[in-house]
């Protein structure tokens, strides 16, 4: 009977703990949608997570409609892991109309800068300022802008979202992987401080050239 | 995190509150007015649901040694990100038994009592001084963090002189206190129920605290995802699940061997509640993750990983506690039940033990060397990003 | 030196007047806890019972055995087995874990679960009084001679001699003598003893041996695991560090 009491509790906690993610609609680790990476040269093997509720654009941002209609904006993972630790910079202001295409913010990687374009037309609501307090906090609940949009889910735009985006995103990925191919110009030096059995390159501080970052803007930034 | 962030309620923390707060009084009432006022304990069932969690929380410890000993002696360094929260999960469940013993002991005020009164003929002895060896061997092993984290070199390098011998150290008392929680009931075979009683229980209790260890870390693994917004390292995970596959049969086949040969067979076929509850046991802790595990893409898919987790965790709970109340209540001739405070003292334990992991993994490294870069703290991003160099 | 005491108890002979019931409360100061001493259980203030069975009236008490099992199991050794035969506790040891409760396989000691500062209960074979050269109290006061209280070799040639003289009347078992490795208390009966509520079945073999013969296997486990871990750390670690070279060999021939 004890036996049968304790196993209820722990079944009854588990159980509980689905319903309350449920409620805050959250999902739990074991139910999400996950890519894994691996196989890649250049790429670590890693996973990469898409919320349900997340909309990925073409130009890597991610955008996320909550209940009133409004849509938060924010760098997608795939930036985030082939670029690390870019600082975003506002220059919008509140109240801003933007059209589709124009530039929405902009990344600092060293010293260059990536331009991010917007997805949608819409005014700028609100800009996060602290979004680089990123403890223990994922990409996607680390937005950048606020906008309100209305054409948000018309059909011209191409967005993913679900397992369309987990596939688009390992295309991506394998791009990358090319892309870090041909932009460095000694692979054998690269090759040589991987890890043991691992894919990281460890140890080389991010120098991004002109070319590079020009390149990469076109490649993996534009709508 | 600020202030108003800690105080927002949500569900959990609302829950925990209230339980921590019964918790406390409970605590109060069970050392003013003696175990007889706070439990459903009796003369013939002096060990009840207390004693039970203690098996429980040692055996789902368990990993703190098998990593550790994978890692630094086996030398297989995929294992390595989770050798520190296999640690610290050893330590703290091991802090949660020791002080759910002393709550449950008659005399808590004397539990200093077996570092000088020994009695070496004791498997209880035995466990003590086990215990108390491999939680010091915890705080060995761990202690390289906490020194981490205030950048004190010197210590650091003086424990990693010792860290093998420690490390060796822990594995065998590991493997002696977790057999030995078997071996206490080597001295009831008129008690315990011939189901459960074998002269190969000590073996038992060993192999299947390893299974279970290793599931523990994998279920814990997405408990720590959900709180902390963390990726699954499947990889490792994976890996560890196949491990416990191979435990999980090993340890079917002794029990195989042990009903074929001390005949125990026909007792399968007695219609009974114990008989029933050894069913379900087999079935949940054995055969159903046993079937599970077994195929390569149920170890690699996270859902599936998931209950494959529980259902061995659930098949040990019953496991262990049907030893030590289920297979005792026939020869006991009570129903035991745990009281409302025994349940509320050992859930308000559980949390504390949760809150006490979350704090420790706040403030110290403790993940610090998973690979898995999108939700990498900003410093750490920095050295392992990919870079567009030319 | 003493003798080692014990006692026998013939059910055959028991009328079942509960003086030896009466006496042990008295001797040890123990309160009442039930009008009908018949229906009467052990508990921290009963030591002793007389249980109905029929016709039969059967003694319920600590066998004080040979090897016994809560001495073994204690973790701080509150339990001794005294020169006078009895087992004995030591409240101000005990840390209260009740594993000898867990563990005898008469189901004697009782606890005081209803105090702060809780002890062990059971019978001392009246241990004061024998040391004093006394018989014990229940001995003393039964007056059919159902209890008799003597050397051990004595009582056991009593037992013995009963049987023999008396195969209709006993069933042929000394129970106590061989029960668990054997004890200080013996009880003969007319029928079979499962009958009268006691323990039937236990092994003839002391309970501690069944926990030493696990307990045996430490020092090899330690020795033998100790030189295997430190073995395989050696050998892994050779192993990782030639697969190393290798590679860094084969580099060397592609450059």
């Amino acid at each position: 009977m004890v036996a049968l009491f304790v196993l209820a509790l722990f079944i009854l906690f588990i159980a509980m703990d689905f319903i309350v993610l449920k409620v805050q609609g959250k999902t739990h680790p074991a139910f999400e949608k996950v890519l894994s990476i691996s196989g890649l040269s250049y790429v670590p093997e890693m996973e990469i997570k898409v919320p349900d509720d997340i909309v990925l654009s073409k130009g890597h941002l991610w955008m996320k409609k909550n209940k009133s209609g409004l849509v938060k904006l924010g760098v997608d993972d795939f930036v985030n892991t082939a670029l690390g630790n870019i600082s975003i910079q506002n220059n919008l202001s509140v109240g801003k109309e933007l059209k589709r295409g124009e530039v929405i913010f902009e990344g600092k990687v060293g010293n260059k800068k990536l331009k991010f374009h917007s997805p949608v037309n819409g005014v700028v609501r609100s800009i996060n300022s602290n979004s680089h307090d990123r403890e223990y906090s994922d990409s996607y609940s680390n937005w950048n802008v606020e906008l309100s949009s209305k054409d948000f889910a018309s059909g011209n735009v191409t967005y993913f979202s679900g397992s369309e985006a987990l596939n688009w995103l390992r295309q991506e990925f394998t791009k990358l992987d090319d892309f870090l191919k041909l932009h460095s110009a000694m692979p054998e030096l690269v090759g040589a401080t991987m890890y043991d059995g691992g894919k990281m390159v460890e140890g080389v501080k991010a120098g991004l050239n002109d070319k590079a970052a020009e390149d990469f803007e076109k490649e993996f930034l534009s709508l | 995190m600020k202030l108003s962030e800690i105080l927002k309620p949500t569900f959990w923390k609302v829950v925990s509150v209230i339980i921590v707060t019964v918790g406390l009084y409970s605590t109060y009432f069970r050392f003013t007015r003696g175990l007889g006022a706070s439990t459903n304990l009796y003369d013939t069932v002096p060990w009840g649901l207390w004693i039970g969690f203690d098996f429980l929380g040692v055996g789902l410890a368990a990993a703190g040694f098998t990593i550790a000993a994978t890692v630094h002696i086996f030398h297989m360094h995929k294992f390595e990100p989770i050798v520190r929260p296999a640690i610290l999960t050893a330590f703290i469940g091991y802090s949660l038994v020791a002080t759910l013993l002393i709550v449950d002991l008659g005399r808590p005020e004397n539990f200093w009592h077996p570092l000088v009164m020994w009695n070496i003929h004791s498997v209880m002895f035995e466990i003590t001084w086990c215990i108390i060896c491999y939680t010091t061997v915890l705080v060995l092993e761990f202690a390289p963090v906490v020194l981490e984290k205030f950048n004190l070199k010197a210590p650091i390098k003086l424990l990693k002189k010792f860290s093998i011998p420690v490390v060796i150290a822990g594995v065998l008392f590991s493997t002696l206190h977790q057999s030995s929680f078997g071996s206490l009931y080597l001295i009831v075979p008129g008690r315990l129920h011939p189901l459960w009683y074998s002269p190969l229980l000590p073996v038992h209790f060993y192999i299947s605290c390893i299974g279970v260890g290793l599931s523990m870390i994998i279920f814990e693994s997405y408990l720590i995802a959900r709180a902390f917004n963390r990726g699954l390292n499947m990889n490792i995970l994976s890996g560890a699940a196949f491990a416990v596959l191979i435990d999980l049969i090993i340890g079917f086949l002794l029990k195989v061997f042990d009903f074929i040969s001390t005949g125990k067979l026909a007792l399968l076929t007695v219609p009974s509640k114990e008989t029933y509850l050894f069913y379900l046991e087999i079935l949940i802790g054995t055969f159903i993750p046993i079937f599970l595990l077994s195929q390569k893409k149920v170890r690699e898919d996270r859902k599936w990983l998931y209950f494959s987790a529980i259902f061995v965790i659930a098949g040990f709970m019953l496991n262990r506690l049907n030893v030590c109340t289920t297979g005792l209540e026939r020869s006991a001739g009570y129903t035991y039940f745990p009281s409302f405070d025994e349940v509320s003292i050992t859930l308000m334990l559980v949390v504390l033990a949760m809150f006490a992991f979350r704090l420790v993994v706040k403030f110290f490294p403790v993940f610090e060397e998973e690979p898995i870069l999108h939700s990498k703290q900003n410093n750490v991003l920095e050295t392992k990003q990919i870079i567009l160099s030319e | 030196m003493l003798k080692e005491k014990g006692l026998l108890f013939d059910v055959t002979m028991c009328v079942g007047c509960g003086s030896c019931y009466k006496a042990c409360k008295e001797q040890n100061k123990l309160p009442q806890t039930n009008k009908d001493f018949l229906k009467d259980h052990l508990s921290e203030n009963t030591y002793t019972v007389v249980e109905q069975y029929g016709d039969n009236y059967a003694r319920k008490l600590c066998m004080h055995c040979d090897e016994p099992s809560c001495a073994s199991v204690c973790p701080v050794g509150a339990f001794k087995k005294s020169d006078t035969g009895a087992v004995l506790y030591d409240g101000d040891k005990c840390i209260g874990c009740r594993y000898c409760m867990q563990a005898c396989p008469h189901k004697v000691p009782r606890y005081e679960w209803e105090k702060t500062q809780p002890r062990v209960r059971k019978c001392t074979l009246c241990h004061d009084r024998v040391k004093a050269g006394k018989l014990t109290a229940c001995a003393e006061a039964c007056p059919t001679e159902a209890t008799l209280f003597g050397n051990m070799d004595d009582l056991i040639a009593v037992a013995k001699k009963r049987l023999k003289e008396n195969p209709g009347k006993y069933y042929q078992h000394i129970y106590g003598l061989e029960e668990a490795g054997g004890g200080h208390v013996l009880i003969l009966s007319p029928v079979p003893f499962e009958q009268l509520g006691y323990t039937a079945k236990l092994p003839k073999e002391s309970m501690p041996s069944l926990t030493m013969k696990a307990m045996e296997k430490i020092p090899p486990v330690v020795a033998v695991g100790g030189v295997f871990l430190t073995g395989m750390y050696w050998l892994t670690k050779r192993k990782n560090e030639i697969a190393r070279e290798e590679k860094k060999s084969n580099k060397g021939i592609k450059v």
